[in-house]
């Protein structure tokens, strides 16, 4: 995108409408201070962020400086907006105050260039090169949204973590091992595979006389009918579930170790934080805030408000807001992280144990009488490690008190009770069954069976588990390895950038090789430092050897470069009164380097430095570049000076539509060029007055000092009434006519036009378009004239 | 040439239409994770309920 036209009216210090007509070119404004340069960069700022930075401040209000925005001199009706037209997009981007904006395409693009660095101001140009490491990695990581990296590689890691954690707790090598000897204690073998199966269950059956190997699962299911006798099956089941039982304490007892240690540590944690209130006035802030996030995420509520207050706010500029004060908050919210861990360690340690004990108290065998001791330990059992779960279920922000360490210990004789119950019944019924052979091959057939389809269902959960961890694991380290490729290249890249403007702004001065240097710490991108060679020492920070202005340089090094590497939408930049703090040599090296580096690129450059403008001026003038000044007046605020053809167009264009408004003005300011010109060329002496002030001369005064030096020097033109006339009339135009209570008619300003007009003819020659000039005077002949050397404007002329 | 430097959105887009071509990677795992993230749902709570319930229907699997 390329700006055709910037319209403005009605902001900061633009009083009346500015209509720039760049149509695609760079421009080069000049103006004094407080002619209404940085108005325009206020309302292109207003217009892509929606809020004005240095305007941003409490005493001014709380919405980006936009109340600061309107222009102070407008009456109610009048409207604020700026307006821009593009060459290649039929997009029209006009803003006004006090108006919402409901065009999405529009929209669309202003969110986009919201990324872009389009403005760079004097007072920012070294801000970059100021802040600290991790602003430095803030700053770039915004502009290039490297957040959104950040954010998938932690949500990587937390699955990644999530998974190990989960198939740690699965424990499956102690189960395939407790299988495999359990297997080993009923067959005095291992099993690998079906067949070795069905081999052992031929094994087993021998004896009985049957010579027989199971070919399917479903055939051992009629092996064991065939040898079963009544009530075997009964004591069978009675023998596993004990067996499991007797399984599912020990390994409980060695998880009990682990899930004590983590609960001393969460209460030690919890403690800490309700007794810090502070801490816990934090985490109730963050808890708000990171909610209002996911309100305006979400888009609750369609207009522009925060959802808290209702008072009108940008979302992004509340999004952001809140984002900053989520930062501050992050000692407590890492508190509460750690916090957090040590809950989800716990509640996947007591879940899975205390889901076993309910399916254990829901097991058939349970009602029967002979149990019932059983069942009152296993529920007092659950019961403890439900106070776990109860405790964990506390509320940290109410600073709820929880049960100490102590209190919530496991007795470990409960433990044993209940092994020595499960063990006494086994015993009992393998004893009631000892010398029953069949019931032995029978009960060998079931465990191993049992235990070898675990077995393998394990193994299949297990493999699966490890399926998931491992490309978790693997997408994880891919995503770090592409990170870091992306951040050195994007550094890298960045870096020859900076260097190389940096370098063509101050060659030869000893400093080299500058770079982005990214710093890492456990994968995480923690800052970003500039470092450069400076008479073959390495530097860094630059601030260290670099002076003020060579580090504005590097500042505006790093803005051009963000141009080149992150405007993509569109083509152009505007450039401030950057070059204050420069020498004449840095300035003029600085406009070198946006004409050879940037020639593709619109540019906008506003100045005040006066002989810099002259200079650049000079040397666009073949290159189509627009010069122009910006001037501010009490009566019509900031305003852009027209070159005299256009202004001449405007106001015959305005008399022949009858249309006085401003008229008389534009007159004037046409009249002050001519005169101004005239003074010039003609040199008509007039009293000294510094600087600025010898721009500001009134009409009058330019009237009066040419007539005296015509009387000295040509009577005869002297003579002319035109000088009477543009005298008494010049008045009509002067910078108070708008207060003026007589009003004027049409006739009296296009009798004060014409007069402008014949003044102009004396001195302007239609043919070679030049002003009657002291740089043609014929020292023969003692003659002024115009650049002709026959037939154009000649007058006798006295020295 | 100057090379193009992504943006953030950009490294993360381009990981994920590449991410089934990560060598040893479970293509099932690959397109759970692109899908997850093209429909903006890229958070740990939903990855861990789509890789349980692929876990779940691939134990259920002869």
């Amino acid at each position: 995108m390329k700006i055709e036209k910037l319209t403005l009216s009605g902001l900061r210090g633009i009083k009346n409408t500015i209509n720039l007509d760049l149509d695609n070119k760079s421009l080069l404004l000049f103006g004094e201070n407080g002619s209404g340069k940085s108005s325009i960069t206020d309302a292109l700022e207003w217009l892509y962020r929606d809020r004005i930075d240095h305007l941003s401040i409490e005493e001014i209000d709380r919405q980006g400086g936009i109340s600061a925005l309107r222009n102070i001199f407008l009456s109610d009706e009048e409207k604020s907006f700026i307006e821009l037209k593009f060459t290649d997009s039929q997009l029209l981007c006009r803003k006004e105050l006090s108006k919402n904006n409901d065009n999405e395409d529009l929209k669309n693009y202003l969110d986009v260039s919201k990324k872009e660095n389009l403005f760079l101001r004097s007072k920012d140009l070294a801000r970059f090169v100021f802040t600290t490491k991790k602003e430095k990695l803030d700053e770039l990581s915004k502009i290039i949204g490297f957040s959104k990296v950040t954010d998938v590689r932690k949500i990587l890691k937390q699955c990644v973590n999530k998974l190990n954690k989960e198939m740690k707790n699965k424990n499956f090598e102690e189960q395939i091992s407790n299988n495999n000897s359990l297997i080993i204690e009923h067959i005095s073998r291992t099993v690998t595979s079906d067949q070795h199966l069905f081999d052992a269950i031929h094994n087993l059956v021998l004896p009985l006389g049957i010579d027989k190997t199971p070919n399917s699962f479903a055939e051992i299911e009629t092996m064991i009918d065939m040898i079963k006798q009544p009530g075997d099956s009964r004591i069978v089941e009675l023998l596993l579930f004990y067996n499991d039982l007797n399984s599912f304490i020990l390994n409980l007892t060695s998880k009990l170790d682990e899930i004590e240690e983590i609960y001393t540590n969460f209460y030690s944690l919890w403690n800490e934080i309700i007794d810090n209130r502070e801490i816990v006035n934090e985490l109730l802030m963050e808890k708000l805030l990171s909610e209002g996030v996911k309100v305006l995420e979400k888009n609750v509520l369609e207009d522009e408000k925060c959802p808290l207050c209702l008072q009108e706010k940008n979302k992004i500029e509340l999004l952001e807001e809140i984002g900053r004060r989520i930062t501050d908050l992050k000692r407590a919210k890492e508190r509460k992280t750690l916090l957090d861990e040590n809950i989800e360690s716990l509640i996947n340690l007591l879940s899975g144990n205390i889901a076993k004990i309910e399916n254990i108290l829901s097991n058939k065998f349970m009602p029967e009488e002979e149990n019932q001791e059983l069942k009152v330990k296993l529920e007092k059992l659950g019961s403890t490690l439900n106070k776990y779960t109860d405790e964990l279920k506390k509320d940290l922000l109410q600073r709820d008190l929880i049960g100490s360490p102590e209190g919530m210990v496991c007795d470990r004789e409960l433990l044993n009770q209940i092994m020595d119950f499960a063990k006494q019944k086994k015993d009992g019924l393998e004893k009631l069954k000892k010398d029953d052979k069949k019931f032995d091959i029978h009960n060998k057939i079931v465990v191993s069976k049992r235990a070898y389809l675990d077995i393998k269902s394990l193994e299949k959960e297990k493999a699966v588990f490890t399926t998931q961890a491992e490309t978790l694991q693997l997408i994880y380290e891919e995503f770090v390895k592409r990170q870091k490729e992306e951040l050195e290249s994007f550094c890298n890249n960045f870096s020859e950038n900076i260097d190389d403007f940096y370098k063509f702004m101050n060659p030869d001065e000893g400093v080299d090789d500058i770079k982005l240097i990214p710093l890492i710490k456990n994968d995480e991108l923690t800052g970003l430092s500039i470092q450069f060679e400076f008479f073959s020492n390495s530097i860094s920070p630059p601030q260290k050897y670099l002076s003020e202005s060579h580090l504005n340089c590097l500042g505006l090094a790093f803005f051009l470069s963000s141009v080149k590497a992150f405007n993509k939408e569109n083509k152009f930049f505007v450039l401030d009164d950057v070059v204050s703090s420069y020498d004449a040599n840095h300035r003029n090296r600085f406009m070198s380097l946006l004409l050879e580096k940037f020639s593709d690129y619109q540019i906008i450059v506003f100045t005040h430095e006066k002989n810099w403008f002259t200079h650049f001026s000079n040397t666009v003038k073949g290159i189509d570049w627009h010069v122009k000044t910006i001037k501010w007046s009490e009566a019509e605020g900031s305003y852009i000076e027209e070159s005299l053809q256009t202004l001449k167009e405007k106001i015959e264009l305005k008399i022949r539509q009858n249309e006085e408004d401003g008229l008389g003005n534009q007159i004037r300011k046409y009249m002050e060029f001519i005169l101004k010109k005239i003074a010039c060329d003609l040199e008509v002496k007039v009293r000294f007055l510094y600087n600025e002030n010898n721009e500001h001369r009134m009409a009058n005064e330019l009237l009066c000092a040419l007539k005296s030096t015509l009387k000295k020097s040509n009577t005869e033109l002297a003579a002319n009434n035109v000088f009477n006339r543009l005298a008494s009339s010049s008045y009509i135009g002067n910078t108070d006519s708008h207060d003026h209570r007589y009003r004027l008619s049409m006739g009296d300003i296009r009798a004060f036009w014409q007069d402008v007009l014949e003044l102009e003819s004396i001195v302007f020659c239609e043919n070679c378009q030049k002003f009657v000039s002291m740089k043609y005077y014929d020292t023969v002949n003692k003659t002024v004239r115009c650049a002709c050397t026959n037939n154009g404007k000649s007058y006798k002329w006295k020295k | 040439m100057e090379k193009e430097i992504k943006s953030g959105e950009e490294i993360v887009e381009t990981f994920f239409e590449e991410i089934e071509n990560i060598p040893e990677v479970d293509t099932k795992i690959a397109k759970i994770l692109y899908q997850l993230y093209k429909e903006n749902k890229f958070t740990d709570t939903n990855i861990s309920n789509s890789l349980l319930k692929l876990r779940e229907e691939e134990n259920n699997e002869n």
